[in-house]
């Protein structure tokens, strides 16, 4: 399973936060693998194939975080921003980018 | 005799005038405005005033725009929305200006907007600086808009303005979610408290104003075109708070903010895009492109929207470096009388933009104008054709 994390947005833009990060469950701990499914689950990226957070009508500058996972036949992604209610899907989006080598 | 209600920055005069058919006189002035040193004219406020409220929505339309010239503001402009008019009419019918209605939020660090009132108005300045300059940037906004514009708050229609700070922990970011203003109090590596820059704030803060006005779909070339107007808007109200001529001015965004060790002075340049930092902690160079020989077609930051805002923000800056004095006497209100074009489209690529600023200039100064003419050339310099 490979899960790809990347953000845009902000107030002005920064090359080095836009960056994709990327990580393979294999070279994870039993430990981080067993929270990663839990974000996964709780984020509920597992159950769809897609998620995406409703816009905000006239905002500007709030960061869009995406995260997309691909497990052999089955991909799934979600984006979500700064306001995002459930905090498993920024939690997903952390784990990723602290774990990407 | 009767007071006078518009006064210009080069020469005045005064005059007194019957009035046979105030219809006709109502245009007269209008069409005054237009001119390069106007005639400025004089008419009794309590007529204005009625006329204001006319069922005539011409009539009503005219005799707005004329009171927005009033004696303490240079070529201000008043409000000509359906949905604005009875909050402003209010205001003029009492010959008071409208007053902010501010919130400011201690978010305490969550993830979530947590609504812990902290200061609103009336109430004195707290121990939290952060706080503070939240409130006051909030009024130094409501105050330009009111007062170069006549433009009641984010809406024109007197919304109140709400503001957190202290959001998530060392969040490095502001933004306007299409409500309210969130402060991130930065990671002390990159960013400072973004509070800090007024500009920042006035920059946010008209994001709802353009959400209320034109709408700029937030990707690409109508993209910038928002972030440019942030800028723009966000930069006058600083050079406004602090007295500073477009020649005093440094033109500069969010500078302040940038934590001690990055090599910058500021966001962005409006003078100079592509010239306001060079550090590896931020990607390396400033990468705003000054002309549209060198737009940077790409899909990250929703299609270059903070990169290539430069463009316009260079002809701004440009205008208002050709018809010198103050930015907003001018330049701002062409930009704003742009904003509040009805055929400015959601979609709008810079060359749309660009030719309503020119037909917006022709249609206040005159066709032939310097001030029209100032427009095209920087438009023109900055590689905008139309």
């Amino acid at each position: 399973m490979t899960l790809r994390a990347s953000k845009t947005g902000g107030l002005f833009f920064n090359a080095n936060a836009e960056v994709e990060s990327s990580i393979h469950d294999v070279d994870l701990s039993v430990a981080d693998k067993a929270t990663l499914e839990g974000l996964i689950a709780a984020s509920g990226l597992g159950q769809n194939a897609s998620i995406v957070s409703p816009t905000r009508p006239g905002s500007g500058d709030m960061r869009t975080y995406r995260v997309a996972v691909e497990d052999g036949s089955h991909s799934a992604d979600m984006s979500f921003d700064d306001l995002e209610s459930n905090p498993a899907k920024k939690a997903l989006f952390d784990f990723v980018k602290q774990h990407a080598r | 005799m009767f007071p006078l209600i518009g006064q210009g920055h080069k020469k005045y005069y005064r005059k007194r005038y019957s009035l046979p058919d105030t219809y006709s006189y109502i245009i007269t002035i209008d069409m005054c405005t237009q001119q390069r040193n106007p005639i400025y004219c004089i008419i009794p406020p309590h007529l204005l005033r009625h006329l204001a409220q006319s069922e005539d929505p011409k009539l009503r339309e005219l005799a707005l725009r004329t009171l927005s010239v009033d004696a303490t503001v240079r070529l201000a402009r008043a409000t000509t929305s359906s949905d604005s008019v009875p909050a402003n009419l209010q205001a003029l019918a009492a010959g008071t200006a409208p007053a902010p209605k501010r919130s400011i939020y201690d978010n305490q660090h969550q993830a979530s907007l947590v609504r812990n009132l902290v200061r609103t108005e009336g109430q004195p300045p707290v121990a939290d600086q952060a706080v503070n300059q939240a409130f006051d940037g909030l009024g130094a906004t409501f105050d330009f808009y009111w007062t170069i514009f006549r433009r009641n708050s984010i809406d024109n229609a007197g919304l109140p303005m709400d503001a957190y700070v202290h959001f998530q922990t060392g969040y490095d970011n502001a933004f306007w979610d299409g409500h309210e203003m969130v402060f991130g109090d930065g990671n002390g590596i990159i960013f400072t408290e973004f509070t800090g820059a007024l500009d920042v704030i006035g920059h946010e803060l008209t994001h709802g104003v353009t959400g209320n006005e034109a709408n700029l779909k937030y990707l690409g070339q109508s993209g910038a075109l928002n972030e440019s107007i942030s800028d723009v808007f966000g930069s006058m109200i600083k050079q406004y708070a602090l007295k500073q001529t477009t020649a005093t001015a440094d033109w500069l965004i969010g500078k302040g903010i940038l934590a001690k060790d990055i090599n910058g002075v500021a966001l962005r340049s409006m003078k100079a895009p592509g010239t306001a930092y060079d550090d590896p902690k931020l990607g390396g160079k400033d990468p705003q492109p000054a002309n549209m020989a060198n737009y940077l077609q790409t899909t990250q930051d929703n299609g270059g929207v903070h990169i290539n805002s430069g463009i316009p923000n260079l002809a701004f800056y440009l205008v208002a470096a050709a018809l010198g004095g103050n930015s907003w006497d001018e330049a701002g209100v062409i930009w704003y009388d742009t904003i509040r074009d009805k055929s400015l489209t959601s979609t709008a690529t810079f060359s749309d933009f660009g030719r309503l600023t020119w037909k917006n200039a022709g249609h206040r100064y005159g066709s032939t104008s310097p001030q029209a003419q100032a427009v095209k050339d920087a438009w023109n310099q900055v590689g905008v054709v139309f």
